[in-house]
């Protein structure tokens, strides 16, 4: 579930960068250039900074899954090997 | 089988003969487009360079048939400002001939590629692949192509290209539409501030469609892959505490190896 979350941030993260590029233009367009240039370079980390926790987020996501999945397979395992050795011992 | 024997079979097969058709009718499509703007010289020499593409599959072809339509549509655009010349110009608005002209050139660029795909190379060359001699001196020989199977071209594939034309075609002209009439602007003329506008435009859509791309990527990692992904996130950020912490594992090692452990 935590890295739901920080998938999430990282989303708002991206939005917000591209906000402030949306910002950026708009003030390009109303003639602060040297103004845009600096929101420009904060909106560039700010979505960077997205992107990097998307990318960690997703990564554990995919090791926690993996790690679930072989959790589940080795139960399921010992499980059928429980059954496979009951069902073995002989009845007279 | 020789490297001259594929090629000249790679260019037999149906998949590149219709590849090829169909770049030829697309040229036809663009010359009579151009055609109905009324100066048959320019139309012409479009045509003549667009043949050539028809003609073989070279690389660079359809680079050349696209800047020598930038060219003509500069000169038509500085004949109409500048000399006065009025059927050559901005005739305002989206007219149908332009949407049919940029569907054909589209269609003309990509069924090019696809056939140089099929007979040239798929992907761009790498230099590093290279046949290499049986014996010895083993010195390198020519790079190996790396074409598409000419079985894989399918009739799905070629009616989706074409009905999926007139979109992209579309939404271009949407696009430019959208530009031709850039918001109040304090200062500035509407030539910059429309290049301005797309280059924000474009360049957000880029950063966006990126980022997307590498999310989609990462989805489909294996285990494996996104365990070595997170390793190497935390030893960038860990890095100097590691370091550290090492360092004075390290030393004490060694400091208890020479027996001078308290």
């Amino acid at each position: 579930m935590r890295f739901w979350f920080r998938e999430l941030a990282g989303w708002a993260l991206v939005v917000l960068g591209l906000f402030v590029f949306y910002l950026t233009l708009a003030l390009m367009l109303s003639d602060r250039i040297i103004q845009a240039g600096m929101l420009s370079f904060i909106g560039f980390i700010i979505f960077r900074g997205g992107i990097h926790l998307l990318k960690v987020a997703v990564a554990a996501r995919v090791c926690m899954m993996a790690n679930v999945e072989a959790t589940t397979e080795r139960r399921r395992g010992s499980e059928s090997a429980v059954q496979t050795a009951a069902r073995r011992v002989p009845v007279r | 089988m020789s490297e001259a024997a594929a090629v000249k079979a790679a260019r037999a097969s149906p998949g590149a003969r219709q590849y090829q058709a169909l770049c030829g009718l697309f040229l036809g499509a663009m010359f009579l487009a151009d055609l109905q703007q009324g100066a048959l010289i320019l139309s012409l020499l479009l045509f003549l360079v667009g043949s050539l593409g028809v003609l073989s599959p070279g690389r660079l072809l359809p680079i050349l048939l696209l800047i020598a339509i930038a060219c003509l549509q500069l000169f038509k655009q500085f004949s109409a400002r500048r000399l006065g010349v009025p059927w050559l110009g901005d005739r305002g608005g989206i007219q149908a001939d332009e949407i049919f002209f940029a569907l054909a050139a589209l269609g003309y660029v990509v069924c090019h590629y696809r056939w140089q795909g099929l007979v040239q190379n798929i992907l761009p060359v790498d230099r590093r692949r290279r046949e290499y001699a049986e014996r010895w001196p083993r010195r390198s020989g020519p790079i190996l192509p790396q074409r598409r199977p000419a079985e894989q071209v399918t009739r799905l594939e070629i009616t989706l290209l074409v009905i999926s034309l007139p979109i992209w075609a579309l939404s271009a002209h949407l696009a430019w539409t959208w530009l031709r009439f850039p918001p109040d602007l304090q200062g500035w003329r509407p030539g910059p501030a429309r290049l301005l506008v797309a280059v924000w435009a474009v360049g957000t859509a880029l950063l966006l469609t990126r980022a997307l791309l590498a999310y989609w990527r990462r989805r489909q990692d294996a285990p494996a892959i996104a365990g070595l992904v997170l390793q190497d996130i935390l030893w960038k950020e860990t890095r100097r505490e590691q370091r550290r912490i090492s360092r004075w594992l390290a030393w004490r090692r060694i400091k208890d190896s020479k027996g001078g452990g308290t």
